[in-house]
């Protein structure tokens, strides 16, 4: 070791020492030579509004986190204090997610994928709904560590343009969480109120801090929609809020509000999304609400989907030249087969799984009842290509439709590559697309402003659908299926239990996304299907073991599998014993009905 | 072997205890700072001893560097090196980045001819040369991970993929088929990369600590353990960390970083050591602290892999463009190389985990970290190295398009330092480990001038098209 490296190691003994006492003494450096210049305080960056606010909230949440600690342990169980956690950490979470990854991430779970586990604050309430007050004072220690994390990582400050984002996008939240089915979401219904109100706070302080630092701001009709749905909103009680589809719509209203006032501070921000049916002719004024149904991401050409629109019906993509797309999934019954399972044309493969519809199937985040496939396209050939249900090999197929002279012309002109096996799926995709997503169901015309579009009793089915049913929590607007908005691109999978026959005491052996997976926690587990058209598409469940809606509803009335006493592990939590009155089942009954089917096409343009 | 310090160490170190007024005793006269068991006299085991020592597991947490690496390994001041510097980036798999090194006259062990995993559908794929700068980001939890590696056959990184992760703002659902994994970039995409490994030493077989995610790795790296923790959660009961025995053995340290430290982890001893004068940083205070002579002994580069835009990262995580890490990795080589410290510095470059990138090697069995009781689950992570990733060894000392085939992991880097600076392990898996000694060359006298190092520029028109289809 040379002179200078000696010097070096002894002096940092004396940082080190220092150090921990908040000394100001320079540092020392390996070479020996004390530094004057450098610093550990970062350079502040100005605290702008939205900078105060982000770290106001973080204070708020942690003072509760603070008297929650020093209350006893046991017994343990939601108090008011709890209720305001939440509602501070609803108000900022939107905001802190700009500049903190690490502590957010603990707190929430990663912001769309499900690959790095966290998500305290889902920890922290299911283990105080279940009084396990061990895990909850645990959980309780991580959400207090996840947000000291937070307010180190807002030092960086938050970014305004972002914000401004943020804003709209709360106010999507906001629809998300009234209708039951936010990611992110309490287990109880007072849960979802301060859920509720805490993201209608931080809209609110995040529209003041943009709104102060812009000019000329118009006059604020944000404020008017935002003070109806607080009002209804703190209406709201144990038994969970009433007429929440009016409000989820008033949610689109509120964006629209929003993003104008925004426009008026001199931030451009667009809509979460662009609506498959416009509700008027002025894009700004569009209400996107959680049940506004989105527009295709990539438009297919007109001639791409003729040419699907064919294949789907043409007999010749099957090995036997015997079946067509349309066999199992036939318009008449919203592009289903009736039918338990189909049936197989591999004597030694039976097929296993019901047929799902193709009404809405497009926008999905992922494919097949195990979620093994990311696109409509890839979905098809792999029916095409399996033996057991149309049984043709790539090979024969571009022999076949080659053989067409007609086919060929079809295929030139709807693709460069003309006939290739990917473009067949890629063309039977684009009929999908562009026929088969509506968007002309009652819940629809509720969607664009049609406040007669749903009966009063349908309308109180939907409390129900979003509250005591808990249907929401996997069956997520405006799909009603497992796919989440606004991105559509993460997918939602649960493990119900269900068995070979209502009531049945033997649990379906189809092991489901555990196939595809390998993961202990997804046996049994199945891609959350779509509710549009339920009531033309029985029967149901991936085996299609329950004749009648009345059926499911009483499966997951009682609690799903484990509450028949089948050996259920890992039960998804919100299928558990739901104590629905006779009237409310009925509510649900009518929800699920006429305003999720759609009306014949000569009211597609009312 | 034994450790001997000079009279200017003793002298302040009883100095700083008085400026401190701490409880802690003086060092015990003749040694260095720190606990006294540490200035223990030990008699090097053979090199023959210590090889079937550590191959079964055999040393434990608390053992020193001189007693577990083998008499022929030089131990403290021995090791010509007075600045250690560490740059762990994010989420790369070794395959992945070095599939085409052969190309450039480097004899690494990659893919072989016929080496594909099925897609969904059965179809065989076969790495190929992804032209897409910013993929949707692979999956790398732990159950993701062992269908990946199921059981050794190092088949399963297209069907885990499949359908995985969200779908870009401007993107199609396209980009989320599993091929993507079997994706690898050349040296036209890597040009640091390349360099590095033509002009110093890599390894390959370099393994991530644990089958698992970002967090437990990087606390192998910092800790020798994730204290359990096999997911992105804060560990519990954290005794002490690599920059805790640092502190305590007077060396000093400091951590660059661009964003929230990954340190940051270890939230309580976080909280706690930032307040130390100089310890957490900016990264752009590494240029003047080079150019000042002032870089401390041991040096923590951190990228940014936590701002809000991901198009900005320079961590090198998919889908931030690669380019942008290369920038920032030869920016700090380039810096490193024209200043004072060079000749007496190693860099490390290593890469957390593989983030869910193909690779042909089964991860090999190794020591767990520590006694706590395990669920299979922890029993199968812990008991495991993860999927090969990136390492690369930049120093005067270091061999020049050598490439090690030891069998190595994030504590490897640890135990290097550990005996550099004549630290215990901080766990029974870097008690356990090799440091990488064969990648260097200690006889050879280093030149004063470091290399010259290529400028890597942004490349801004993949930039301009990631931003977009990630509507940043």
């Amino acid at each position: 070791m040379s002179r200078a490296a000696a010097w070096g190691v002894a002096l940092a003994v004396v940082a080190a020492t220092l150090g921990c006492r908040s000394s100001t003494a320079p540092a020392p450096s390996a070479s020996g030579v004390v530094s004057s210049s450098a610093s550990a305080a970062r350079p502040a960056p100005p605290a702008e509004a939205q900078d105060l606010l982000a770290r106001r909230l973080v204070s708020e949440a942690l003072e509760a986190t603070r008297r929650l600690a020093a209350r006893p342990s046991e017994p343990c169980g939601y108090t008011e204090e709890d209720w305001r956690l939440r509602r501070a950490i609803a108000a900022g979470k939107a905001l802190w997610r700009l500049s903190s990854v690490q502590g957010v991430e603990v707190l929430l779970g990663p912001a769309r994928s499900t690959a790095e586990a966290g998500g305290m604050l889902t920890l922290y309430d299911r283990a105080l709904e279940g009084r396990q007050c061990a895990p909850a004072r645990e959980a309780l220690r991580d959400i207090s560590r996840a947000l000291q994390l937070i307010e180190v990582e807002l030092a960086v400050g938050v970014p305004r343009r972002e914000t401004a984002r943020a804003a709209s996008l709360m106010a999507y939240e906001l629809g998300l969480v009234l209708a039951g089915a936010s990611a992110e979401l309490a287990s109880s219904e007072l849960g979802v109120r301060a859920d509720a109100l805490g993201t209608l706070d931080g809209l609110e302080g995040v529209m003041t801090a943009l709104e102060r630092s812009g000019s000329g701001a118009a006059p604020a009709r944000w404020r008017a929609v935002h003070a109806q749905l607080s009002q209804a909103v703190e209406a709201g009680t144990e038994a969970g809020l009433r007429g929440r589809a009016r409000l989820v719509v008033q949610t689109g209203q509120l964006g629209v509000a929003v993003r104008a006032a925004l426009r008026g501070a001199g931030y451009h921000v667009p809509p979460p999304y662009a609506p498959r049916v416009a509700a008027g002719s002025d894009a700004e004024r569009e209400p996107i609400s959680a049940l506004t149904v989105p527009a295709s991401k990539a438009p297919p050409t007109r001639s791409q989907v003729a040419l699907g629109r064919r294949l789907f019906f043409e007999q010749r993509l099957s090995g036997s030249g015997q079946r067509s797309c349309a066999s199992c999934h036939q318009p008449e019954r919203a592009f289903t087969d009736g039918l338990a399972v189909p049936a197989s044309l591999d004597p030694t493969t039976p097929l296993t799984r019901n047929t799902p519809t193709l009404l809405y199937a497009l926008p999905q985040a992922v494919f097949l009842w195990d979620g093994g496939l990311a696109t409509a396209a890839s979905q098809a050939l792999r029916v095409l290509h399996n033996q057991a249900e149309m049984g043709i090999t790539a090979a024969e197929l571009e022999e076949r439709i080659s053989r067409d002279p007609e086919y060929r012309r079809a295929f030139e002109e709807a693709f460069p590559e003309g006939v290739t096996t990917v473009n067949v799926g890629r063309a039977l995709s684009a009929y999908q697309d562009a026929e088969l997503v509506p968007a002309n169901a009652p819940i629809d015309h509720l969607a664009r402003g049609d406040q007669s579009a749903l009966t009063e009793r349908e309308l109180a089915g939907f409390d129900v659908f979003a509250g005591a049913g808990r249907c929401a929590r996997c069956h997520v607007p405006p799909l009603f299926g497992g796919t989440r908005p606004p991105d559509f691109s993460s997918a939602v999978f649960g493990v119900l239990g269900t068995p070979t026959r209502p009531k049945g005491k033997q649990l379906s052996p189809d092991p489901g996304r555990q196939a595809f997976t390998h993961d202990a926690l997804d046996r049994g587990a199945f891609k959350t299907p779509n509710l549009r058209e339920i009531a033309r598409t029985p029967p149901y469940f991936h085996n299609g073991a329950y004749a009648t809606l009345e059926q499911v509803v009483d499966f997951y009335d009682e609690g799903g599998g484990a509450a028949l006493g089948l050996p259920v592990e890992h039960q998804d939590p919100d299928v558990r014993p739901l104590e629905l009155t006779p009237e409310q089942r009925r509510e649900l009954l009518a929800f699920l009905r006429r305003p999720l089917s759609e009306l014949p096409a000569s009211r597609a343009r009312p | 072997m034994a450790s001997v310090a000079s009279w200017a160490a003793l002298a302040l170190v009883s100095l700083s205890c008085v400026a401190c007024s701490t409880p802690e005793a003086p060092a015990p006269t003749g040694a260095l700072p720190g606990p006294e068991e540490w200035n223990r006299k030990v008699v090097a085991p053979t090199d023959e001893v210590a090889r079937e020592t550590r191959a079964a597991c055999g040393y434990r947490k608390g053992s020193l560097p001189a007693e577990t690496q083998g008499e022929s390994r030089p131990y403290g001041k021995e090791i010509p090196v007075d600045h250690v510097i560490v740059a762990m980036m994010e989420n790369r798999s070794f395959d992945h980045y070095f599939q085409k090194i052969r190309e450039a006259g480097v004899d690494a062990d990659v893919a072989p001819e016929g080496y594909t995993n099925p897609d969904p559908n059965g179809a065989p794929i076969a790495p190929f040369p992804i032209e897409e700068h910013c993929f949707v980001d692979t999956a790398h939890s732990w159950g993701q991970i062992r269908r990946q590696v199921n059981g050794g056959a190092m088949d399963g990184f297209v069907i885990s993929n499949e359908g995985e992760h969200e779908v870009p703002v401007n993107g199609s659902p396209e980009m989320l088929r599993g091929r993507r994994a079997m994706g690898y970039y050349t040296e036209a995409d890597l040009p640091f990369t390349y360099f590095v490994a033509k002009n110093f030493a890599i390894g390959d077989r370099y393994f991530a600590s644990s089958p698992t995610a970002t967090w437990p790795n990087r606390m192998f790296m910092q800790a020798g353990t994730s204290f359990g923790e096999i997911t992105n959660s804060f560990p519990k009961d954290v005794d002490a960390t690599l920059l805790d025995y640092l502190t305590l053995r007077g060396v000093s340290w400091r951590v660059y970083h661009q964003n929230t430290p990954t340190f940051a982890m270890f939230i309580e001893r976080y909280l706690e050591l930032r307040n130390l004068e100089n310890s957490f940083v900016p990264y752009e205070q590494f240029f003047s602290d080079l150019e000042a002579g002032l870089l401390p002994q041991m040096v923590f580069l951190d990228p940014d892999g936590t701002g809000s835009r991901q198009m900005a990262h320079t961590d090198e995580h998919p889908p931030t463009p690669s380019t942008l890490g290369q920038n920032w990795l030869a920016k700090s080589v380039a810096a490193l190389a024209r200043s004072s410290a060079w000749s007496r510095s190693v860099m490390f470059i290593n890469y957390d985990e593989h983030g869910g990138l193909y690779d042909h090697v089964p991860p090999p069995k190794a020591c767990v970290p520590d006694d706590r009781e395990l669920t299979p689950d922890q029993e199968a992570i812990f008991g495991s190295y993860g999927v090969r990733v990136p390492f690369m060894v930049i120093s005067p000392y270091a061999k020049k398009g050598y490439v090690s085939h030891e069998v190595y992991d994030h504590t490897s880097v640890l135990r290097f330092i550990e005996a550099r600076f004549q630290i215990p392990a901080l766990s029974h898996r870097d008690a356990n480990a090799l440091a990488p000694w064969d990648m260097f060359d200690f006889e050879r006298p280093p030149t004063p001038e470091g290399p010259a190092i290529p400028e890597v520029p942004i490349d801004e028109d993949i930039l301009t098209t990631c931003r977009w289809i990630w509507g940043e």
